[in-house]
């Protein structure tokens, strides 16, 4: 009994012992703070693929953004699968704070110029937020020509709402939904409204630490809407400063006022257009 | 029987109490990387370190996630492409640090052990100082890391160039009330 109680004595005193010889890794280990870190790197562009994602760039940082859309892959070899049609969308953003965006963009396609604010709401953190939030309002101008309508400056003016809310649950797979509101002053046909809601769904999966797969969608609320909900399939690498994305989409507008209620391409039908984006980032600013 | 016990419960504790072990909490950490466009910086203020003066035993602990960049970019990048923090969150160092004289302002010391970075362990030798100021231990030390020692990569296709050695400047506080 007398050497039961002994031995479970020294067992307690060897395990309440500091002892240094022991593991002294543990002992920091143990006193090291665990404040929540910020969760960064949800996906690697300002982009996902025709939308924006919640990331905003530091502080001074000027983000170029070229953008091409080719036409349609099933227009066949005459139009060489859609590389014979391009349109371009030139795009600066700069970040005045490290949570907020202003963003200068100019299409080729309907020569839309579009302009939006971006800020950080929410950041995940390790502990507390399980998600990241981003607010954006677009902005946009249709500076097409059109002789045959009676064209005021009110009806070239189209609006979006988005809030993003992403999550990146490990370092191979983040989500991110898009709750939208497209006003346009103007619509293409009377059966159309001027408000539309929309839920956008993306995902991006890391098949390496630079490279990975992108899906993006926009579900539309409505009946009877004209054209397609917009679909997006894409590859994207990364290679420090530098993003590259490819993808393959049934839209051919690259802002959210055109390609959430203006989608005509069938992607199951084969109206896909190839198109990449590639974005440079410089630091301009302290 | 029963005092005896307690007694040797206590005296097991006084004995290994006395050896004294000192501790750092702000330790600092910074490394510099030259690269063709612009040198890399970071500083790291949340290392923290234990060392027992008698028996030369020293662990140094550096939290990966808290170096800090000017650019939000490149802490992204040295995090998730680098070092892989969500993977491998610590840096540490465990061996010994031999060279200190009790007593004097400035003594050459060597740590000697086991350095893991990256999740991949190596045996080093560093050569550093010791300086005595008031009531403290000013441990410092300047070093090289090859980065293919503790296999971070360096991808070939980037646009800006990352040096294959990065030098390595720690300077830690230990408070010691005895000396």
């Amino acid at each position: 009994m007398n050497s039961v109680r002994l031995f479970i004595t020294l067992l307690l005193a060897f395990i309440t012992m500091n002892s240094p010889g022991q593991d002294l890794l543990d002992q920091l280990r143990a006193s090291s703070n665990n404040d929540p870190r910020p969760v960064i790197g949800t996906f690697k562009g300002t982009r996902i693929i025709n939308g924006q994602s919640i990331e905003t760039r530091g502080k001074g940082n000027l983000e170029v953004i070229i953008s091409h859309r080719f036409g349609r892959i099933n227009s066949g070899s005459y139009n060489l699968f859609g590389l014979d049609d391009a349109n371009v969308r030139l795009g600066l953003e700069y970040s005045i704070l490290d949570r907020l965006t202003i963003g200068l963009g100019r299409n080729s396609l309907n020569k839309v110029y579009d302009s939006y604010i971006k800020g950080r709401i929410l950041q995940q953190k390790t502990k507390g937020s399980p998600v990241s939030i981003t607010w954006v309002s677009d902005f946009s101008i249709y500076t097409l020509k059109r002789p045959e309508l009676p064209m005021t400056f009110e009806r070239r003016l189209r609006y979006v709402h988005q809030a993003l809310v992403a999550r990146k649950f490990n370092s191979i797979l983040s989500i991110q939904f898009m709750p939208s509101y497209v006003h346009r002053n103007l619509v293409p046909t009377a059966q159309e409204g001027n408000d539309l809601f929309a839920l956008g769904m993306a995902a991006k999966v890391s098949l390496s630490k630079r490279v990975g797969l992108t899906g993006e969608y926009y579900y539309r609320f409505g009946s009877d809407l004209p054209g397609y909900n917009s679909l997006g399939l894409g590859i994207e690498i990364e290679t420090g400063g530098h993003v590259f994305q490819l993808q393959f989409t049934n839209s051919n507008e690259m802002t959210p006022s055109g390609f959430i209620p203006s989608t005509t391409g069938n992607f199951f039908d084969g109206d896909i257009h190839f198109g990449f984006n590639i974005s440079r980032s410089f630091q301009v600013g302290k | 029987m029963k005092k005896s016990i307690l007694f040797i419960f206590f005296w097991l504790h006084a004995y290994y109490g006395t050896c004294q072990v000192l501790q750092s909490e702000n330790g600092y950490v910074r490394f510099f990387s030259s690269a063709l466009i612009e040198d890399i910086t970071a500083e790291n203020h949340q290392a923290k370190a234990l060392f027992n003066p008698e028996t030369n035993e020293a662990v140094f602990l550096i939290p990966i996630a808290d170096f800090e960049f000017n650019k939000k970019l490149m802490k992204e990048h040295f995090n998730e492409n680098y070092m892989e923090s969500d993977k491998y969150p610590e840096a540490y160092f465990k061996g010994t640090i031999s060279g200190y004289q009790d007593g004097a302002t400035r003594s050459d010391a060597i740590a000697e052990g086991e350095m893991m970075i990256h999740g991949v362990k190596n045996k080093v030798r560093i050569p550093g100082e010791i300086v005595r100021q008031n009531n403290a231990l000013l441990l410092k030390a300047v070093f090289q890391v090859a980065l293919e020692d503790y296999d971070i990569e360096i991808p070939k296709l980037m646009f800006q160039k990352i040096a294959e050695e990065v030098e390595v400047t720690i300077q830690f506080e230990f408070q010691n009330p005895s000396l």
